[in-house]
């Protein structure tokens, strides 16, 4: 298992190497020029331009700029933001922990969701019950995020006023900061007021993303356990007499690995920001940061935001992975055994 | 299931009680796009959501009212000598929120800050080219010399907040940028990325605000901030679409100001068929404006006559200027064989395919290509595009400010636009730059004015109003043409 990580380590350093240079030159490449929309509509004479170049560097050759990057970046320094005049890391990272935060609570609900209406459905197999859940699932797959999220907006926030509307607290609840995430943070310190309007501000969000996410749990899961309930295996747990309970526990566990390669999947790609959800509530997340870092042709920015999202991606595939190995035998035995 | 739904309610009551209590005089607005940097003296300076916040930290020797035109501020008033020598009388009861005194020698600071060779503020380049030298001569009394006589400089001040001289010589630009230091009505408390909290300052020379804490926060989607409106979370939301107008109803109400921006479609005069000044006038005069103005705007908005709005100097109001006059277009564009393409950013999209609808009326071909935003800017900028609908901002109010980046030849490879250049029109922007004579500025204008409806390098379109969603408890406040906003007066009921 230490070799297979080693591997994988290797190869995740030949990815973000490859990413790096990807976004490097793509960005460069696309029109428009960070120093105009820097400057905006003020009228600036072409020298006072020209030394905003010099100033960020952008005067230098492109290859220049790019092994300075890489030194850096291999250095730990991503650069500062052009735009927001701040470290590059610290916006980085600041934003993924937001990114972060929305995706694990998304992605338990999501679980906690989808998976008692998967075992639900496959026990129920082509009864009522099941084709009520299967379309559920359909149509939790077909919402648009956008849609569902002012919906749930005006439904809940607008109309019973349950929830606010956006941001990731109230902005008169004061929070010490301890590891960045507002609901760890706020138990950390037991600041109670403080994990209200921050459960209460991630419920909206978390559910959005939530709904398409339980819909493939449940479609994934609802097939393996189906495929699952009809083994051997279960007949034999069956017979011996073993409570429901405990049945259900071995079919899941056999039937988990799809679902466990989809979610892992599927939260690699929420790390690297649910721009839409992020947009409509106003979560202060990665992919907000890096659409308007592109938006504003802000290169630092743009290269520290994709390649922390990569990073996310890469680890979280490798994790999945593990989990994977530790699930299934199989693997783990086909590998060790050579 | 039970126990979680129990907490989740309590929690909900607890979080919805505490934020009820502590909102009292806490105004909040939802502004649509996120705050550049907040000291002065830096770019970004931003645009109208970054000036809004810097605004009520700091205030400037002027400020523009919904005329435009520049008013006092922390100068009490000012004289012209010889066009050239510009005395500004100082207010002598102003301090800065950390208690250094206002007064002409911390003008003098911050003008000698930005005329500076090194200086990174966005107005160097102007005003060092205006401004030969700055002096005091009296406590209260600063003097400004301009190389020549300097029309605009007024209301390049109004832009040139006022920070603490001592202050920011110690803190040092990022310093000072954490927490900046002004003489505004607001004291700077916190940012927390785009949310920005003020807090009153009870020493205010203009008298202190009603509401005790102000609050700017980003919410840059349109339907989500006319929800946290309606929810009650902000109580100010700008730039409402004009059609979304009619949503602002219940607990909320819009709020209409004039606005500062001008709407035209660009025609290249170095590409077919634009390289004809007739072709450009008939494409103008195919363009029925108010129809523009009753069916996209709802009314929100003016038509253009010519490139520039009532308020701004430079206006001329009794000229008939562009006119709807589709028969005289049709005569001249339905011999016009190539097909046009006119470049748009997708937020300005809608106003692109009417004016493309306006011109296939006329019989002219066109077609519409949304471009991305900083591509669109690259292709206009370098003077590629044939033909382009967009915006200009003209928050200064006068007609220089286009003029220098648009029309005046010695503009620079990187404000090409429609490529049109004309030395009379060169000579009219000199002699207007050279005078310090509003009534003689006004007639070379008019001659401006009456030369760009006829060459045509732009048909103007349309100005739209800047639309707020106000919630219903606030009173005391009114929207302003310059997006800035006066908040002394405001109360929340």
């Amino acid at each position: 298992m230490l070799k297979l990580i080693l591997y994988r380590f290797g190869q995740a350093v030949v990815v973000l190497l490859f990413v790096s240079a990807i976004v490097f030159f793509l960005i460069r490449l696309t029109p428009g020029d960070p120093v105009d929309i820097f400057l905006g509509e003020q009228n600036v004479s072409p020298e006072q331009r020209q030394a905003y170049r010099r100033a960020l560097g952008l005067d230098q050759s492109i290859f220049v700029q790019y092994l300075n990057f890489l030194w850096n970046a291999v250095q730990g320094d991503l650069g500062q933001s052009i735009y927001e005049r701040a470290s590059v890391s610290s916006l980085v990272f600041n934003a993924f922990l937001a990114t972060a935060e929305l995706a694990v609570v998304g992605v338990l609900i999501a679980v906690a969701m989808g998976v008692p209406a998967a075992l639900v459905a496959a026990m129920n197999h082509n009864r009522l019950s099941d084709r009520f859940l299967s379309a559920g699932a359909l149509l939790g797959f077909s919402i648009p995020t956008f849609w569902l999220g002012i919906i749930l907006i005006l439904g809940l926030s607008v109309h019973l006023g349950l929830f606010p509307t956006g941001g990731r607290i109230g902005g008169d609840v004061a929070l010490q900061k301890i590891t960045g995430f507002v609901i760890l943070d706020s138990i950390l310190t037991g600041n109670l007021r403080a994990l209200g309007s921050g459960l209460l501000h991630i419920a909206l969000p978390a559910l959005t993303i939530a709904v398409a996410l339980a819909a493939s749990v449940m479609q994934v899961l609802r097939g393996s356990l189906i495929a699952v309930k009809e083994e051997e295996f279960i007949y034999a747990l069956r017979s011996r007499g073993l409570t429901q309970d405990v049945i259900y526990r071995h079919m899941l566990r056999n039937a988990a690995p799809p679902t466990v390669i989809i979610l892992g999947v599927k939260l690699g790609g929420l790390l690297g920001g649910a721009i839409i959800t992020e947009s409509v509530f106003s979560w202060p997340g990665l992919g907000r940061l890096i659409i308007d870092a592109i938006r504003a042709r802000d290169y630092p920015l743009v290269q520290g935001g994709v390649l922390l999202m990569a990073m996310a991606f890469v680890i979280v595939s490798l994790i999945t992975d593990i989990i994977h190995i530790l699930l299934d035998p199989r693997i783990r035995d086909g590998r060790e055994g050579k | 299931m039970k126990v979680a739904s129990l907490i989740i309610g309590a929690i909900a009551a607890i979080g919805i009680g505490s934020s009820a209590l502590a909102q009292q005089s806490r105004l909040v607005v939802g502004q649509s796009d996120k705050p550049a940097l907040i000291n002065p003296l830096q770019v970004p300076a931003g645009g109208r959501e970054t000036r809004a916040i810097k605004r009520q930290i700091f205030d400037a020797l002027v400020v523009q009212g919904n005329s435009l035109q520049p008013q006092p501020q922390l100068a009490k008033s000012w004289e012209v000598k010889d066009g050239t020598v510009w005395t500004f009388h100082l207010r002598d009861d102003v301090t800065f929120h950390n208690g250094e005194p206002f007064d002409a020698e911390a003008a003098k600071f911050n003008l000698d800050m930005i005329i500076a060779p090194d200086s990174k503020s966005a107005w160097h380049s102007q005003l060092s080219s205006l401004i030969e030298k700055v002096e005091v001569i009296g406590p209260y009394t600063l003097q400004v010399t301009t190389f020549k006589p300097a029309p605009t400089l007024l209301v390049i001040l109004a832009f040139q907040e006022m920070v603490a001289p001592k202050y920011y010589m110690e803190k040092g630009p990022e310093g000072f940028e954490a927490a900046p230091v002004g003489t505004g009505p607001f004291k700077f408390v916190s940012r927390d990325g785009s949310t920005v909290t003020l807090a009153r300052n009870e020493n205010y020379w203009g008298g202190a605000p009603q509401i005790s804490e102000l609050v700017f926060k980003t919410i840059p989607e349109v339907s989500s901030r006319i929800a946290a409106l309606k929810a009650g979370e902000i109580h100010i939301a700008d730039r409402i679409p004009n059609d979304l107008t009619d949503e602002l109803t219940g607990n909320v109400k819009p709020a209409v100001a004039s606005g500062t921006r001008i709407y035209f479609l660009g025609m290249n005069v170095d590409q077919d068929p634009f390289k004809d000044p007739e072709v450009r006038r008939a494409v103008s005069k195919a363009i029925d404006r108010d129809l523009m103005v009753s069916a996209l705007y709802k009314g929100q908005a003016r038509p253009l006559n010519q490139p520039a709005f009532p308020e701004m100097f430079g206006y001329q109001a009794s000229i008939e200027g562009v006119t709807y006059d589709p028969e005289a277009a049709k005569a001249v564009l339905s011999s016009v064989t190539t097909p046009i393409r006119i470049d748009v950013r997708q937020a300005d999209l809608m106003l692109a395919q009417a004016t493309q609808g306006f011109l296939s009326q006329a019989g002219l071909k066109a077609e519409v290509q949304v471009v991305e935003d900083s591509a669109f800017n690259d292709s206009i900028q370098s003077g590629r595009s044939q033909a382009y609908v967009s915006s200009w901002g003209v928050a200064e109010g006068d007609l220089d400010a286009i003029l220098y980046r648009h029309f005046w030849s010695g503009r620079g490879a990187t404000s090409r636009y429609t490529n049109y250049e004309n030395p009379e029109l060169d000579e009219l922007f000199a002699a207007a730059r050279g005078t310090t004579d509003q009534n003689e500025r006004l007639a070379l204008y008019a001659k401006v004015i009456e030369i760009l409806n006829n060459d045509a390098p732009w048909a103007p379109l349309v100005n739209p109003s800047e639309v707020y969603g106000v919630s219903a408890n606030l009173s005391g406040w009114e929207p302003q043409s310059t997006g800035l906003y006066f908040m002394t007066t405001a109360t929340l009921k």
